[in-house]
């Protein structure tokens, strides 16, 4: 088994190479799945957990705001991990003073930075998983809109007659979007704690 | 009415024994616990036996009569002689304020002082009032005007607001069911720099006072660039799949194996150990093993087996396809005793071996099964081509089915139900390939109920074709979907990772 040297495996994250990401999941995972599992949680929250913590340093990769200075990868992974375990925890209102922390994690790195990113990742990842579940073609056209290129390409490229069609179609796929987003208890959950 | 006045009327039907039997029973309980309600109860019978004490009033009405022809000049209300000077004492005469009155005892005046009191701070219509203009109403309401409400002023004009009250609630109903001043199609103009300037001016002096405004369009911005992130989405998806797909321990097959032989080195053993202590999948992994040899182990019990096995097939004449094709490397002898081994046990012993594990010799056929037609009304008496097509599948006709609809124009609308149909009947037809195509047309429409099980069927083609990639990328995706096969696709996918390995 190849030990990729935390360098390779921020590349790998930002990437998405398929090899690295694996062997972060085997490496890591059965650690994080420990904790939450110790910490009232379940299998699948300690998917989602893990799989958010990644999406959370692929964030901060891109923003190159990810410089290991006294942590490592698997440091900077599990306090992740740990950040939004608490978050859970605060939503579902549980106490987190008797957390059985056997995450090796920074305290330091819990800074507004991390917190805002967090709540963003939280909101987007709400918004794209809806966004999922609207039909391919909602999707694409949306997607095309978003990207700016023009509706009389949008309409050619999705078969379309007029750019009228495009665009009454598009607002369509949006409301429904919207609808489906506000409908959610999640959502109400993200406005509470925006106020 | 309010409670007080209710109360004595019912004290007052009480006494005229106006109560029914289940009344009179309840109030007597109560009677027998409520010391203030005796007293009340007492009083009003006081009164009332003052009130009917006929003989009493009839003396005293010809007493006055006979001081009245003694004396026709002395025409007073008092009883008696005893009376006369009493105009001349104070406390008699003087007139009480209401809430001296009330303070003073508990009895029925207070009650008809106080109704008074609310009586003539009511919104009276003016028809209403002029009607009812009398001196006697404006000495009562001299008379009660200092009453005096402390800490309660305003109150009882408050509750009376009945109209206001009714068009608060009527304003509140409104507001939550109008629809919000601006669409959609109106917030996206304005993000998009569409709106025209008359109609911008007037957009941005409403955002700017208007926080759910506001926060309609900071969620559309935020909708944006949320959906601009697919990079993001892909990244999730791949993580999803990974973790669905992949084991999670970090040790390799051989150490797993080594460790159950009781061989792994001892640098590896302590590794193994400390990660065997968190990783409840490996520790699954490491009892199925141990299951798997200790069955093994029962040779007797295997050869039993096998013969009912054979029996079974000798009885049961329909072929059997499998859906797992082991591939096997010469040369990895310990890979191919286990995987052997595993198959063999997996067919015969999963269900006592209570692993969770289900038969690695599930058939395609077992998954397969060719849904019906489901039977749609027609609105008109001829047969549409759907229909017609629709006869031919349910007969098992599919080759009929496919050449029927090749031939046969179909709305664009109603494309994707053909092809579906089409798939199927390739699928039955075992041309995989073909159904693969059809299905796939299905897919990519995107916007139908039949996406779902397209991708099933697709993802069964690919098992039969032992393509196992492509086979569990669509697995992936009905799982994803959280729909009727989730189950199912689940368990070929455990298989096959544990088949294929």
């Amino acid at each position: 088994m190849i030990n990729y040297t935390d360098a390779q495996i921020l590349k790998g994250i930002l990437r998405h190479d398929n090899l690295i990401l694996q062997d972060i999941y085997k490496q890591y995972y059965y650690k994080v799945n420990y904790f939450i599992k110790k910490n009232q949680g379940s299998e699948d929250d300690a998917s989602d957990i893990f799989q958010e913590a990644i999406i959370v340093i692929y964030r901060k990769l891109k923003e190159n705001d990810l410089i290991f200075e006294k942590s490592s990868f698997q440091g900077y992974l599990f306090s992740v991990c740990r950040f939004l375990w608490l978050k859970q925890l605060e939503k579902r209102r549980i106490e987190r003073e008797r957390l059985n922390d056997s995450l090796p994690f920074q305290e330091d790195l819990y800074d507004d930075n991390l917190v805002e990113l967090v709540d963003q990742n939280a909101k987007y990842g709400l918004y794209q998983k809806h966004f999922k579940t609207l039909s391919t073609d909602c999707q694409k056209l949306l997607q095309l809109f978003f990207e700016k290129v023009p509706l009389r390409e949008i309409a050619k490229i999705m078969g379309y007659k007029t750019e009228k069609y495009a665009k009454t179609r598009k607002y369509k796929c949006k409301e429904l979007l919207i609808k489906r987003i506000k409908q959610d208890t999640e959502f109400k959950k993200i406005l509470e704690d925006d106020t | 009415m309010t409670p007080k006045t209710e109360l004595f009327g019912r004290i007052e039907d009480y006494c005229l024994e106006l109560l029914d039997a289940q009344e009179t029973s309840t109030f007597e309980k109560e009677l027998e616990l409520n010391e203030e309600l005796r007293e009340e109860v007492e009083l009003h019978k006081n009164i009332h036996a003052a009130i009917t004490e006929l003989d009493i009033l009839d003396l005293k009405g010809k007493l006055e009569a006979i001081q009245i022809e003694n004396n026709p000049d002395t025409l007073t209300n008092e009883s008696f002689e005893l009376f006369d000077e009493f105009t001349q004492i104070q406390e008699v005469t003087e007139k009480l304020a209401p809430e001296e009155l009330i303070n003073s005892f508990e009895s029925l005046p207070k009650v008809h002082v106080y109704q008074h009191e609310i009586a003539s701070k009511e919104n009276i219509h003016h028809y209403y009032k002029e009607q009812n203009v009398s001196n006697e109403v404006d000495v009562m309401e001299d008379d009660l005007n200092g009453f005096d409400m402390e800490g309660l002023e305003g109150l009882e004009e408050a509750v009376l607001e009945t109209d206001i009250l009714n068009l608060r609630e009527t304003l509140q109903q409104v507001a939550s069911s109008v629809e919000p001043q601006y669409s959609v199609t109106d917030i996206d103009e304005f993000l998009n720099g569409e709106l025209s300037d008359d109609i911008l001016a007037e957009f941005e002096v409403e955002l700017e006072q208007n926080d759910d405004l506001q926060g309609e369009v900071s969620l559309h911005k935020d909708i944006e660039l949320a959906v601009g992130e697919e990079d993001v989405m892909d990244l999730r998806g791949e993580l999803r799949n990974i973790m669905q797909s992949e084991t999670s321990w970090n040790v390799s097959e051989k150490s797993i194996e080594d460790f159950i032989d009781g061989i792994l080195e001892e640098d590896l053993l302590a590794e193994f150990n400390a990660e065997l202590e968190e990783n409840t999948d490996l520790i699954a992994e490491v009892a199925l093993r141990e299951h798997i040899n200790n069955a093994i182990a029962e040779s007797d019990i295997q050869s039993l087996r096998a013969g009912l096995a054979k029996a079974r097939t000798d009885a049961d004449k329909k072929e059997v396809k499998s859906i797992v094709m082991p591939h096997f490397e010469v040369g990895t002898t310990r890979f191919w005793r286990n995987s052997v081994a595993m198959i063999v046990v997996l067919v015969g012993l999963a269900g006592i071996l209570n692993t969770g594990l289900q038969s690695v010799d599930k058939s395609y056929n077992k998954y397969f099964e060719s849904p019906t037609w489901a039977s749609e009304r027609s609105v008109t008496n001829t047969l549409n081509t759907i229909q017609t097509a629709q006869i031919h599948f349910q007969a098992a006709e599919y080759q009929k089915t496919i050449d029927f609809l090749n031939v046969t124009s179909i709305a664009k609308d109603e494309a994707f139900v053909a092809e579906f149909y089409k798939g199927l009947s390739y699928q039955n037809l075992d041309d995989f390939n073909a159904a693969i195509l059809e299905y796939s047309k299905v897919i990519t429409h995107g916007n139908n109920m039949f996406i779902e099980e397209a991708e099933w069927y697709k993802s069964l083609c690919y098992l039969k074709l032992n393509n196992k990639l492509e086979a569990k990328q669509e697995l992936v995706a009905v799982i994803d979907r959280k729909g009727h096969y989730e189950k199912d696709a689940k368990a070929i996918l455990r298989r096959l990772r544990y088949s294929f390995k």
